[in-house]
C-alpha cells in the first residue's frame, strides 16, 4: 500500500501521568506506523492525548510502556542527551506559540539548532540560517526580533528554524491556531511546500483545511485512536 | 571544535549579562568588596611587615651580644666568667662575616665639670658602638679609629649626661674630668629615652675602650665584659655565631668536654616571633575579608536562579531543538563565571587604588604582590562556578514539555 519505508512506529504506547495520588491514563495502546515523505494529521477533541502523542514522537517525553521505534532506533533504550540529538538532526518541531526566543534576531533564532551541531563555522551557520528564511520568505526580517514580527511571520520563523539542520520529520502542533485565516493558507502551503520537497510531516489541528491537504487523518478520542 | 564552542557560550553569556547592566552590576559587588577588601588587607599586612622587619634589623636582627659566664657541670655562676680580650676582638673584627665589633667595657667614675661632681657611668667602645646600636650624634663628632688607636682622651656625652652637667648649653667643645683626668668633649648623643623597665639609657659618657685602659692608674687592666657583633646579613648570623665561637674555644683552650665560658645572645627568636605574629595577622585579615567573598558568591547563585526561573521558557526551547544538559549547565555557568570574573576584575584595580590611598593615610607602604592578584583572580573564578552549579544543574534538569509551556 505504501512503497516507502516505515519512518516512525509506535506499538502498544500507554501514558500514565502521577497526579499525586491518582494516576491518568492518557494514551491507551497506541499502535502507530508512519511512512517516509507521510503528510499525516492528527485530529481529536482537546485532553484526547494528541499533544501527547506528538510530544511522544517528538523525543520529549517518554511512553509510560510501549515501543517507539524511529528510523530504526529504539527510542526507549536511549538517553536524554541521545534524545536531545535526535531532535537536533532528525526532528523540527513547530509550535501554536511559535516559541521563538524574544531576545535573539529572526535569524539567531534560526540558527540556535546549529548551536547544539557539529556545525562550528559562524559563516556557514549564517549561510545556512539565511537559507531557510529564503525558504519561507522572510529574507527582508532576518534582523528583526519576534516583537517585532506578525504572528504568520513568527511561525515562518519557528518553521525555518525547524528546517536549519535538514530533519526528516517536521511536527506541528496546532501550527495555525493562533492565525488568521489568510495567515493560516500561508502555513498551509508551506507545509505542502516542504511535503513535496520530501518531508514526513505530522501536523495536529483543528483546521479542516489542513486535514483536507493530508494523506491520511488519524482520529483521537480518549486517548484511543478511532 | 571546542573553543569555537567556548567562544560562542561566552559571547552569549556576555551579551545577556550586557542587557541587565544594572542587575549584573550589583550581583558583581559582593565579590568586587570581596576581592578588592583581600587585596587592600594583604597589601597593607605586607607593608607593615616589611616596616617591621625593618625596625627588627635595625634594632639588632643581625647583632649577636657577647657575654663572659662562668659555667660547672652544676650550673651557671659568674665566678669563672672570663673577660674578652683585645686580641679576640680583632679576630673577630677579621671574620668575613662579621661587619663591625664592638667591644663594651662599663665603669662608673667620678665626673665633674667646673663645681659640678658626680659619680656617672662610664662606658668604653669604640667608633663602631654607634652604627651598631643606631645611635647618631646629636651635635659634633663620634669618636672615630685613631681616638681607639690613641686612646685619646676625648668623650661622647649622654643626652642625659648632657643635660645634667651643661645644660642648655653645648657640651661640645668643653672640657670635663673623669676621675680627676681631663677629657675632651667631642659630641653628644641623640635621646634614646627610658627603657621598657624604666632605666635611663642617655646617662652614660662614652669613651675610647682604650684610654679607660690605659688611664687607669691603679695597675689594674678593665677587662672587655661584653662585645656586640653585627653579622654582614641576617642570613649569616648562624654563621658568624659558628665561627666566633669556634675561634673563642681554641683561643682559650678550652677542652672538648668543658663548656663555653661565654654566652651569645641574638634577637633571632624574637624576630622570628613578630614576623610569625604578622603572618597570623595577615591571615586572620584575609579570612575575614574572605567572608564577604562567600556572601557575594550567594548573591550571585540567588540571581542566578532567578535568572533560571526567568528563562525558564527559554530553556524549554533550547532543549526541545536539541541542547544537552551539559549545553544549558554551560550555558548558565559561563555566565556565573562572567559575573564572577569581571568582579575579580574591578575589585583587584578598586584594591590596587584603595591601598595605595590607605597606604599613604597609615604611612607604609602597600605591597601588592603578583601572587595575590593571581589567587584573587582564580578564587573569584572559583565562586562563580561554584556557587553557579546549583542553578545550573537546576536549569538543565527541567522538562522541556513543562518548561516550553511557562509563560513569563
Amino acid at each position: 500500500m505504501n512503497e516507502h519505508k516505515t519512518i516512525i512506529e509506535l506499538s502498544n504506547i500507554n501514558k500514565i501521568y502521577n497526579l499525586g495520588n491518582t494516576k491518568l491514563q492518557v494514551l491507551f495502546d497506541i499502535c502507530l506506523q508512519i511512512y517516509e515523505k507521510d503528510f499525516i494529521a492528527i485530529v481529536g477533541p482537546s485532553g484526547s492525548g494528541k499533544t501527547t502523542i506528538l510530544n511522544i514522537i517528538a523525543c520529549l517525553d517518554r511512553p509510560t510502556s510501549g515501543q517507539y521505534i524511529l528510523n530504526d532506533i529504539d527510542v526507549n533504550s536511549k538517553s536524554n542527551d541521545d534524545l536531545s540529538e535526535i531532535r537536533n538532526k532528525s526532528i523540527g518541531v513547530i509550535f501554536q506559540n511559535f516559541n521563538l526566543i524574544s531576545r535573539h534576531s529572526a535569524l539567531e533564532n534560526v540558527q540556535m539548532p546549529l548551536l547544539y551541531s557539529d556545525i562550528t563555522d559562524k559563516k556557514t551557520r549564517t549561510r545556512k540560517a539565511r537559507e531557510c528564511l529564503e525558504m519561507v520568505d522572510l529574507t527582508d526580517r532576518a534582523s528583526h526580533y519576534p516583537n517585532e514580527l506578525s504572528g504568520g511571520q513568527q511561525q515562518r520563523v519557528a518553521i525555518a528554524r525547524s528546517l536549519i539542520n535538514d530533519p526528516d520529520i517536521i511536527l506541528a502542533d496546532e501550527p495555525t491556531g493562533n492565525l488568521d485565516s489568510q495567515t493560516s493558507r500561508d502555513i498551509i502551503t508551506l507545509l505542502k511546500k516542504l511535503h513535496e520537497a520530501g518531508k514526513t510531516i505530522i501536523v495536529i489541528t483543528h483546521n479542516d483545511e489542513i486535514a483536507k491537504e493530508t494523506m491520511d487523518t488519524i482520529n483521537l478520542k480518549d486517548g484511543k485512536i478511532v | 571544535m571546542i573553543s569555537r564552542y567556548l567562544i560562542d557560550n561566552i559571547i552569549e553569556a556576555a551579551s545577556n549579562l550586557l542587557r541587565n547592566k544594572p542587575r549584573t552590576l550589583l550581583t558583581s559587588l559582593g565579590i568586587i568588596i570581596g576581592i578588592s577588601s583581600v587585596i587592600i588587607l594583604v597589601a597593607i599586612t605586607n607593608g607593615a611587615k616589611t616596616i617591621i622587619e625593618e625596625q627588627l634589623v635595625s634594632l639588632g636582627a643581625k647583632t649577636i651580644v657577647l657575654k663572659p659566664i662562668g659555667r660547672t657541670r652544676s650550673g651557671v655562676y659568674r665566678g669563672m666568667a672570663q673577660d674578652f680580650n683585645q686580641n679576640e676582638l680583632s679576630l673577630m673584627k677579621a671574620m668575613p662575616t662579621v661587619e663591625s665589633v664592638s667591644p663594651i667595657v662599663k665603669t662608673s667614675n667620678q665626673v665633674s665639670y667646673r663645681n659640678k661632681s658626680q659619680v656617672v657611668a662610664v662606658v668604653g667602645s669604640n667608633e663602631d658602638f654607634a652604627r651598631i646600636n643606631d645611635w647618631p650624634t646629636e651635635s659634633g663628632d663620634f669618636i672615630n679609629e685613631m681616638d681607639v688607636q690613641d686612646g685619646a682622651r676625648v668623650c661622647v656625652l649622654g643626652a642625659s649626661v648632657q643635660k645634667r652637667f651643661f645644660g642648655a648649653e653645648d657640651a661640645t667643645s668643653q672640657s670635663i674630668r673623669i676621675d680627676g683626668i681631663s677629657f675632651k668633649v667631642i659630641g653628644t648623643l641623640t635621646e634614646k629615652g627610658l627603657t621598657p623597665g624604666g632605666r635611663d639609657q642617655d646617662d652614660f659618657i662614652l669613651i675610647p675602650f682604650t684610654s679607660l685602659n690605659r688611664w687607669d692608674y691603679k695597675g689594674q687592666l678593665y677587662g672587655i665584659s661584653n662585645i656586640i657583633v653585627s653579622s654582614t646579613t641576617t642570613e649569616d648570623l648562624e654563621f658568624t655565631k659558628f665561627s666566633i665561637r669556634k675561634m673563642l674555644r681554641e683561643t682559650r683552650g678550652l677542652l672538648k668536654d668543658e663548656f663555653d665560658n661565654f654566652e651569645m645572645v641574638t634577637y633571632e627568636k624574637i624576630t622570628r616571633k613578630i614576623l610569625q605574629t604578622t603572618n597570623i595577622l595577615k591571615i586572620l585579615l584575609s579570612a575575614i575579608a574572605s567572608i564577604s567573598l562567600v556572601v557575594g558568591g550567594i548573591g550571585i547563585m540567588n540571581i542566578m536562579l532567578v535568572s533560571v526561573t526567568e528563562r525558564t521558557k527559554e530553556i524549554g526551547i533550547r532543549i526541545t531543538i536539541g541542547a544537552k544538559s551539559r549545553d544549558i549547565v554551560f550555558q548558565f555557568l559561563s555566565e556565573s563565571a562572567l559575573i564572577a570574573l569581571f568582579g575579580g576584575a574591578v575589585g583587584i584595580a578598586l584594591g590596587y587604588f584603595l591601598s595605595q590611598l590607605v597606604s599613604n593615610f597609615v604611612g607604609w607602604p602597600a605591597i601588592i604582590s603578583t601572587e595575590s592578584i593571581i589567587i584573587a583572580c582564580l578564587f573569584s573564578g572559583f565562586i562563580g562556578i561554584f556557587f553557579g552549579i546549583y542553578p545550573a544543574f537546576k536549569a538543565s534538569r527541567m522538562d522541556p514539555i513543562k518548561a516550553i509551556r511557562n509563560e513569563q
